[in-house]
């Protein structure tokens, strides 16, 4: 008998490769495909409906990839609706803060102003205008759904799919999983390197044993799983998620002993608990010694369920070398001094981490882009990168 | 940040407050970025010798109740929660080698204050 961790593997593995020419991938017209075939038509997260929390509160976005300014505003109606950030007058950018809360917005070149929910409601020196229908001048709106206090968008007219039927099975699996959390950090770094690359550095575990020896060296796996495989292991259509090992044996720092004495402990400290009331997608085989799951959603997102906190990542192409990674993470409310300290703890020793990460993107991306590596080659515990290529050439391959 | 005075029975502490008792992230990973280890170890042995007084002292009250002498505190104690890490972790530098460049970091708007 070995000693070690066995892998529950789930869903459809056809057609998945674990060799994966890279080289073309990074070509600047490789990514005006992956524009025009992916982003463009994928279900993607723009932000979260817990900052739009009264009538009129507003977030401005962009979505790199697609050069849009995006207005998510939840409107007098209480419903949220994402709107492009452009005038319907002369398409002048309309609002130019970042966030706020109005019952209506004002264009600043000729004052046009429309309503929260999206009405064209007035216009300055009405009479010059010939033959206006103000119902057909209002706010550009774009395809929006609410899931578990995340907002997404498709960009197409007309959506092929829903975004339940985009997320398949797993739609119904994360209810309340984010309940009762508010965003504790929000951090963004343009990192040179290519998307792909960047988002495939959180779709495995197999690096973390040799990549976070600075900042969390013992935080995963055991005596019984030394070589950190994950207990669970799940691909399908459009996502891929994982649950990774708490170990069990974790020293903790000894300022992080303390704070999380005083407190709940959090990452990098994963202590087992009752599991009845997680929702069934996460830790979908309910593995004791859990520590996290990692949901990629196809094509940018990594969310991360924990216990306590969970994170949101986002990861924006700007160009084929250059992304745009935002990281979001959400903790328990509370208004307790010590909860908070230790939230401020755990928060900075993710950061810490994601800072060890973001090193190795821009240096496999100059390697990979200068042409030397013929093909990435994939083990099994890196199965959602091989699922995120299935995926990618399923959607570059259909016919448009 | 001169008139931010520490309740009484933490006046030990006090000379670290102009410094370290920052009420943002940013701030605090800035003042991490901007010392030496030598000087980050000052501060930490200090925190962390009376860290389980701090603690149940402030949990006295709630955030969003602190008197100004606390909340001086609760500034510091976040500090020090958000800096412990390199000595917690027997680091040799305030940051570890090849560490992606810190002054890159963007920090956003975020629900909570503090």
């Amino acid at each position: 008998m070995t000693n070690e961790c066995i892998t529950i593997f789930k869903g459809d593995t056809s057609r998945l490769r674990n060799t994966i020419p890279m080289t073309e991938r990074l070509a600047p017209e490789f990514f005006d495909e992956e524009v025009k075939k992916i982003f463009s038509k994928s279900w993607l997260i723009i932000g979260t409906s817990k900052e739009l929390v009264e009538k009129g509160s507003y977030i401005v976005t962009d979505v790199p990839p697609l050069k849009a300014s995006l207005i998510i505003v939840r409107g007098e109606d209480e419903k949220i609706r994402v709107f492009r950030n452009i005038c319907r007058h002369r398409g002048d950018k309309l609002v130019h803060g970042k966030e706020g809360c109005s019952k209506f917005f004002q264009c600043q070149f000729h004052a046009w102003t429309f309503s929260n929910t999206g009405n064209l409601i007035g216009v300055t020196d009405a009479t010059q205008f010939k033959d206006m229908k103000k119902d057909e001048l209002g706010l550009i709106e774009i395809h929006s759904e609410v899931w578990e206090d995340i907002v997404f968008v498709n960009f197409e007219e007309h959506p092929a799919q829903t975004l339940k039927e985009w997320l398949g099975d797993i739609y119904g699996q994360y209810k309340g999983f984010s309940d009762n959390r508010v965003k504790v950090a929000d951090h963004r770094v343009v990192v040179n390197t290519n998307w792909n690359l960047a988002v495939n550095a959180f779709c495995e575990g197999y690096h973390n044993i040799f990549i976070h020896k600075n900042t969390v060296p013992d935080y995963q796996g055991s005596p019984s799983n030394p070589n950190r495989h994950r207990p669970y292991l799940e691909v399908g259509k459009h996502f891929g998620r994982y649950s990774a090992h708490g170990n069990p044996n974790h020293k903790p720092t000894p300022a992080e002993g303390i704070f999380y004495k005083y407190s709940r402990p959090m990452f990098p400290s994963f202590v087992q608990f009752e599991m009845d009331k997680l929702p069934i997608g996460v830790n979908p085989s309910r593995f004791k010694q859990w520590a996290f799951d990692i949901v990629h959603l196809f094509p940018n997102i990594v969310i991360g369920p924990q216990a306590n906190t969970n994170s949101i990542m986002l990861f924006w192409p700007i160009s084929h070398n250059k992304t745009d990674i935002r990281v979001m993470r959400f903790s328990y409310k509370t208004d307790k001094p010590s909860d908070r300290i230790a939230q401020a703890h755990s928060l900075v020793r993710n950061r810490e981490v994601l800072r060890e990460d973001l090193a190795t993107m821009e240096t496999q991306y100059e390697s990979i882009a200068s042409g030397g590596l013929p093909y990435m080659f994939l083990s099994e515990q890196e199965q959602l990168i091989q699922n995120h290529y299935r995926a990618a050439d399923d959607m570059l391959n259909e016919e448009t | 940040m001169s008139n931010q005075i520490l309740p009484s029975q933490f006046l030990d502490l006090q000379k670290f407050v102009d410094e370290w008792a920052l009420d943002n992230e940013a701030a605090r990973y800035q003042k991490l970025h901007s010392i030496t280890l030598p000087q980050l170890k000052v501060f930490y042995e200090a925190m962390l010798s009376r860290i389980e007084i701090i603690l149940p002292y402030l949990d006295q009250y709630t955030i969003s109740t602190l008197p100004s002498d606390a909340k001086v505190l609760y500034n510091l104690t976040m500090t020090f929660a958000e800096t412990a890490h390199p000595v917690d972790l027997n680091w040799t530098d305030v940051d570890f080698p090849d560490a992606y460049a810190w002054d890159q970091f963007e920090f956003r708007t975020v629900s909570v204050t503090g």
